[in-house]
């Protein structure tokens, strides 16, 4: 239950940051935070008290005492996803900064937002 | 002898073509502008190869890996899928031989890895059978559509760029959140096999998925309160790409929400409210459009407009209005994305975007300035193009169980292509009648730009006249998606 709490805090901050920050910077510490509220929360949905990992290592292991394998196998995939928009996003705000000379959102309007 | 009708080569030979495109960027130099053309010829190919097969059967399943779904990742494409898939490919073809005259901006490889890119992800969005696979095919069209918008690296494109990634990475995680939420509810990520244990779910725990898959694909598909990012990026980006944008990416959008409530939620509840959307969407993006002087930026708010027409048909829930909504796509995706073809080489030639600048370009400008009007006539809806058999199916069936709320939304739609008609007759009355002040060398855009337009223009001329097997094909997968036959066809041939 812990889990599922702190990751909808955990997305709930970063929309708070992307919605009201006003520094590049900052707004993608906010996409990055929603990223990793996800994947907390994928994490949460297969996890099983005390489980251990999905291999049948030793004699005796059940099915039901396994965390599940397949959310691990989609958060893996999320976090390089994730890494490559966040290569890309830091590639434009250095752009950004080159242009104007700040990160300062309010100040970077050449289109209307 | 190798079956080539099969949906899995539809991903995988852009991917391929992607990678090698990246990698021989260093030795082939500017040959590799040719690679996506030879790609998406072959993708063509394959997806006209499905036709027979998906007439016969109804679908055609290809699973992967060697196992049986649920467990593989399946790739099912059903009739709506297909033509999708088709007009994907020829918006593709098109564009990309497009590119070869219209690309001369550095890195070369870069743009055109990433084009590959995008028009691959859009075509695996259609064509994926499995839930989290339709993500990984959003987030893969998105960041190469984010690298192409902020492409020419000037302000307005990198802001346009940045503004886009924010939303649109937004969107993802909203998306991932209902696919996890989804995944929680029923153990499976196969849509087939998810739509069998959904419907033992309240209306409760559907709602939450669903509202959170909507956030994220509604952002994609720019649906109203969530589309801010589409009138910067789609001028911002090089016109090829806005092609492909308007043309396939938000009808690709509008398809998943499509495909996933008729399939997996399959609410009755939730239809009105979707009904809401749609006309706010179409109202907001055609009076927007009026006020534009930029002219890719009309036609980017146009796009928003078009997208709030079939949405709206599609909300009516029947399978007419269904049929109207898949004529509205063909007919949306074809001419919107000639016109930003038309567009671009005339931008080209005038230099500018401003609306008035085009002034005297009809006399100019002879080919282009025709099937720009064929386009503008077809989105506009007039009597002998395919738009026009569109729209009249989207108003009978948005008549066919009138009540009072339906009959003012035909008004409100038949209103809103005024407004249309008014601003692209704006258009052709600047091209055609307007006096050139500047007398500036304006000639012909080059061929191979006009080749990919005509292609287009000619596919939409043969529609037009011609539009009875489209509408009986779209006639057929209407029913097919109102009658759930996406999940006993699935189930008959194997895809689960």
């Amino acid at each position: 239950m812990i889990y599922y709490v702190g990751s909808f805090l955990l997305i709930a901050l970063g929309l708070y940051a992307v919605i009201i920050k006003k520094n590049l910077i900052k707004i993608l510490i906010g996409l990055d935070l929603i990223a990793s509220g996800v994947n907390l929360l994928i994490i949460s949905i297969g996890y099983v008290k005390g489980g251990t990992a999905p291999i049948f290592s030793r004699a005796g292991l059940k099915a039901s005492m396994m965390v599940d394998p397949i959310p691990q196998a989609l958060t893996l995939t999320a976090i390089v996803i994730d890494a490559s928009e966040m290569a890309l996003a830091v590639a434009f705000v250095v752009l950004l900064y080159k242009y104007y000379g700040t990160l300062d959102i309010k100040k970077i309007r050449s289109l209307k937002w | 002898m190798v079956n080539i009708a099969n949906p899995i080569l539809l991903v995988v030979i852009p991917l391929f073509f992607t990678f090698l495109i990246a990698l021989s960027g260093s030795f082939l130099k500017s040959g590799v502008k040719y690679l996506p053309v030879i790609a998406f010829a072959l993708n063509l190919v394959v997806s006209l190869a499905l036709i027979p097969e998906v007439v016969k059967n109804g679908m055609v399943i290809a699973t992967t890996a060697g196992f049986k779904p649920p467990f593989a990742i399946d790739m099912a494409v059903d009739k709506l899928g297909l033509f999708l898939s088709i007009i994907a490919s020829l918006l593709g073809f098109v564009a990309s031989v497009y590119n070869l005259f219209y690309i001369d901006e550095e890195p070369q490889e870069k743009f055109h890895a990433l084009f590959t890119l995008l028009v691959a992800g859009l075509t695996w969005m259609i064509i994926t059978g499995d839930i989290f696979n339709l993500f990984v095919a959003f987030e893969v069209t998105s960041i190469a559509a984010f690298g192409l918008v902020g492409f020419h690296r000037d302000k307005g494109a990198i802001e346009a760029g940045f503004k886009y990634l924010v939303m649109g990475s937004i969107g993802g995680s909203f998306l991932l959140i209902g696919i996890i939420m989804l995944y929680a509810a029923t153990g499976t990520l196969n849509i087939v096999d998810i739509a069998q244990k959904t419907s033992h779910l309240t209306f409760q725990q559907k709602l939450f998925p669903f509202a959170m898959i909507f956030t994220g694909l509604g952002i994609e598909g720019a649906l109203f309160p969530l589309n801010a990012w589409l009138p910067d990026a789609h001028p911002a980006a090089p016109s090829s790409v806005s092609s492909i944008l308007s043309g396939i990416m938000t009808t690709a959008a509008i398809y998943a929400i499509i495909r996933l409530t008729n399939t997996i939620f399959d609410f009755n509840q939730i239809y009105f409210f979707l009904m809401i959307f749609a006309l706010l969407t179409l109202i907001f993006g055609e009076v927007s459009a009026f006020f534009q002087k930029d002219i890719k930026r009309m036609l980017a708010y146009s796009t928003i407009g078009q997208t709030g027409l079939f949405f709206f048909a599609f909300s009516l829930n029947t399978v007419n209005g269904l049929q109207g909504a898949f004529m509205q796509m063909v007919n949306h995706s074809l001419s919107k994305g000639m016109l930003f073809l038309v567009v671009g080489g005339m931008i080209m030639q005038v230099g500018s975007r401003n609306i008035d600048d085009f002034a005297g370009l009809g006399r100019k400008m002879k080919v282009s300035s025709f099937f720009l009007a064929i386009g503008a006539f077809s989105l506009m809806g007039l009597p002998p193009f395919f738009g026009f058999w569109s729209k009249l199916k989207i108003i009978f069936a948005a008549l066919q169980n009138a009540n009072a709320f339906l009959v003012a939304s035909v008004v409100i739609i038949l209103l809103m292509s005024v407004v249309e008609g008014a601003y692209f007759f704006k258009l052709l009355q600047v091209m055609f009648f307007g006096k050139q002040e500047k007398d500036v060398a304006v000639k012909e855009a080059s061929y191979g730009m006009l080749f990919s337009v005509v292609v287009l223009g000619t596919v939409l001329l043969i529609i037009s006249f011609y539009p009875s097997p489209v509408i009986d094909f779209m006639h057929k997968a209407a029913a097919e998606i109102i009658n759930k036959n996406y999940i006993t066809l699935a189930l008959k041939l194997g895809g689960l």
